[in-house]
């Protein structure tokens, strides 16, 4: 049993999972999955801005206008449920190269804050604005369109997978190298004949989209959303743990994390939510684990542990599975 | 005939330091040029400047004849302008074969990758051993070859080294400057920034010298060694008043 065999299986259940439970799943099984598949698509969404050595501390941001674009589209226009997510992607993707735009040249810390700041920004522009978004009151998605909770849990499932699919092509392509040196060293990538901002624009903008469509599915099925609801911290938090969690610069790390992370906080969540504060503290407690014994996250962590098991079975020492898949 | 990469009165700096005052210089085809200088000189400037990683404030830089002001780093890379930056600058993370893979990124030089493989395979064999191991993982020498391949991989008709023998041991740049040597043997113009004179002028046709941001002296190796004027750029002293005449040995300064 190797890294490839197991990865494969790994893949197909979660894609099965992802598609069916919705169809046969029981409502808990629904609810469960439709908030992992919706940490999927953020977690992945942050890796391919990581990956390109784009820290974002502000993916609130595409998710919180994800929501708004999707609720504003249906209640003023009556734009159809798909129709809403298509203008949601459409926003991400707007917003994301605003941002490659706005930052220029910035890496690192400088563009984190950025980030955060545009998600802040967002958060304000949403009170200030009373009239367009209901301000701090919130917007009551109209029923009129409501396409049944069936198709929103369906369309989650479908987004996550579409979104690994992306990180996937990418991943084959030869951007994953520009994308990479840009990363280890964005000067050296530019003599080399890589143009920065192009990628930046690029990686920016698919990563915005797909985490703005996460919100705008969001927003359909909680039918409200409101400025604080919308540019959570907390939903930039999980982006970014998810991934760290399963194993950040990797295909399947951020999956494996979305489904850890929620896991883990359901858990703790359930078992401990009698004691105040406890599943919070427990859930805190596992992560910091979790990057204490798993530095390379579970993804690494499983691979440390087939190869070791491998040798042990083996007599003839397999080689380590180096690729970053 | 027009000079190949031809540099006239460019000025250039960073924000409101002024770096380069006035530099004229030429490269034709074929040629080995060296760029000395001391500390400071400005010579990692000037090729900052032929790369486009900097902009020139005024002055203009041509290339096949073409004011390339205009050209942006990355498309530089295109018409065949490579460099190997100081400091080797090679992706750690990336094994050898993925280094020099990526210096063919640009759209020339993928159509003519496997050519290019084979070519720096053969002129580095121990990159060719190592082409599996981690860039990070290798010797300083080793990173400086890896350097040059990566820049010979985009299909350069200029190679720019920027101090190929930096925290080099002599030995290693021996080998670094022979292989220089006979990349040179394959057509390509070569510029090369040095600060260890002796290494330059063992290989290069013509020099010149840059002092505080201007060219000091230029001239055939030969011309450079036998005046006194690189070492009053390097040591910033007049000679010449009777004490004794510098050598190439003296030369050897820093």
């Amino acid at each position: 049993m190797n890294m490839r065999y197991v990865s494969v299986s790994l893949w197909v259940a979660g894609l099965l999972l992802a598609l069916l439970t919705p169809v046969f799943g029981s409502p808990t099984m629904v609810d469960i999955t439709f908030r992992t598949c919706s940490l999927v698509v953020l977690a992945v969404s942050w890796n391919l801005m990581a990956s390109a050595g784009l820290i974002s501390l502000g993916h609130s941001a595409f998710f919180g206008l994800g929501g708004y674009a999707a609720i504003l589209a249906t209640n003023s226009a009556g734009t159809p449920f798909w129709l809403s997510l298509l203008g949601s992607l459409v926003a991400g993707a707007i917003l994301g190269l605003g941002l490659a735009l706005i930052t220029g040249k910035m890496r690192g810390i400088y563009f984190a804050i950025t980030t955060l700041a545009v998600s802040e920004g967002l958060r304000v522009i949403a009170v200030m604005l009373p009239d367009l978004t209901g301000g701090a009151k919130g917007a009551y998605l109209a029923p009129d369109n409501f396409p049944g909770a069936f198709t929103v849990n369906m369309a989650m499932g479908i987004a996550a997978v579409g979104t690994c699919l992306i990180a996937w092509a990418i991943s084959r392509s030869r951007y994953h190298f520009a994308f990479r040196a840009m990363r280890a060293n964005e000067g050296a990538s530019q003599m080399l004949g890589i143009y920065p901002l192009k990628y930046r624009a690029a990686i920016t903008a698919i990563s915005g989209s797909v985490a703005s469509l996460a919100g705008a599915v969001e927003v359909w099925h909680g039918g409200y959303i409101d400025p604080a609801l919308a540019f959570d911290l907390h939903i930039t938090i999980t982006s970014q743990i998810a991934p760290i969690l399963g194993g950040i610069y990797t295909l399947s790390g951020p999956v494996l994390g979305a489904v850890a992370t929620t896991l883990i906080g359901d858990a703790t969540r359930i078992g401990l939510g009698h004691i105040e504060g406890a599943s919070l503290l427990v859930f805190g407690l596992i992560l910091v684990g979790c990057v204490l014994y798993l530095p390379q996250g579970i993804r690494g962590g499983i691979a440390q542990f087939l190869d070791r098991r491998s040798k042990r079975s083996a007599s003839t020492p397999m080689p380590a599975d180096a690729g970053q898949r | 005939m027009t000079p190949l990469l031809e540099l006239s009165n460019v000025r250039a700096g960073y924000g409101h330091s002024l770096v380069l005052q006035d530099i004229s210089m030429s490269l034709h085809e074929g040629e080995i040029v060296c760029l000395l200088g001391a500390n400071g000189a400005g010579k990692t400037t000037t090729t900052r400047v032929i790369s486009g990683l900097l902009a020139a404030g005024s002055g203009e830089v041509r290339f096949a004849g073409n004011n390339i002001a205009a050209v942006p780093a990355h498309r530089r890379v295109d018409l065949g302008i490579c460099l190997a930056p100081e400091g080797r600058q090679v992706f750690p993370n990336f094994t050898v074969h993925q280094n020099l893979l990526i210096g063919s990124y640009s759209k020339t030089a993928r159509q003519r990758r496997a050519e290019k493989f084979e070519q720096v395979y053969g002129l580095f064999p121990r990159l060719a051993e190592r082409r599996a191991q981690k860039a990070g993982l290798m010797s300083g020498g080793e990173q400086q070859m890896l350097a040059i391949g990566r820049a010979l991989m985009g299909c350069p008709r200029v190679l720019i080294l920027d101090e190929p023998s930096l925290g080099l041991a002599p030995k290693i740049i021996i080998d670094v400057y022979e292989t220089v040597a006979a990349i040179a043997k394959l057509g390509l113009s070569i510029l090369f920034v040095e600060q260890n004179v002796q290494a330059a002028l063992m290989i290069a046709h013509r020099g010149y010298v840059i002092a505080n941001g201007r060219i000091a002296a230029s001239g055939t190796t030969a011309e450079l060694q036998s005046t006194s004027l690189v070492q009053e750029a390097f040591l910033g002293t007049k000679t010449g008043t009777g004490r004794a005449p510098p050598g190439p040995a003296r030369l050897s300064a820093h």
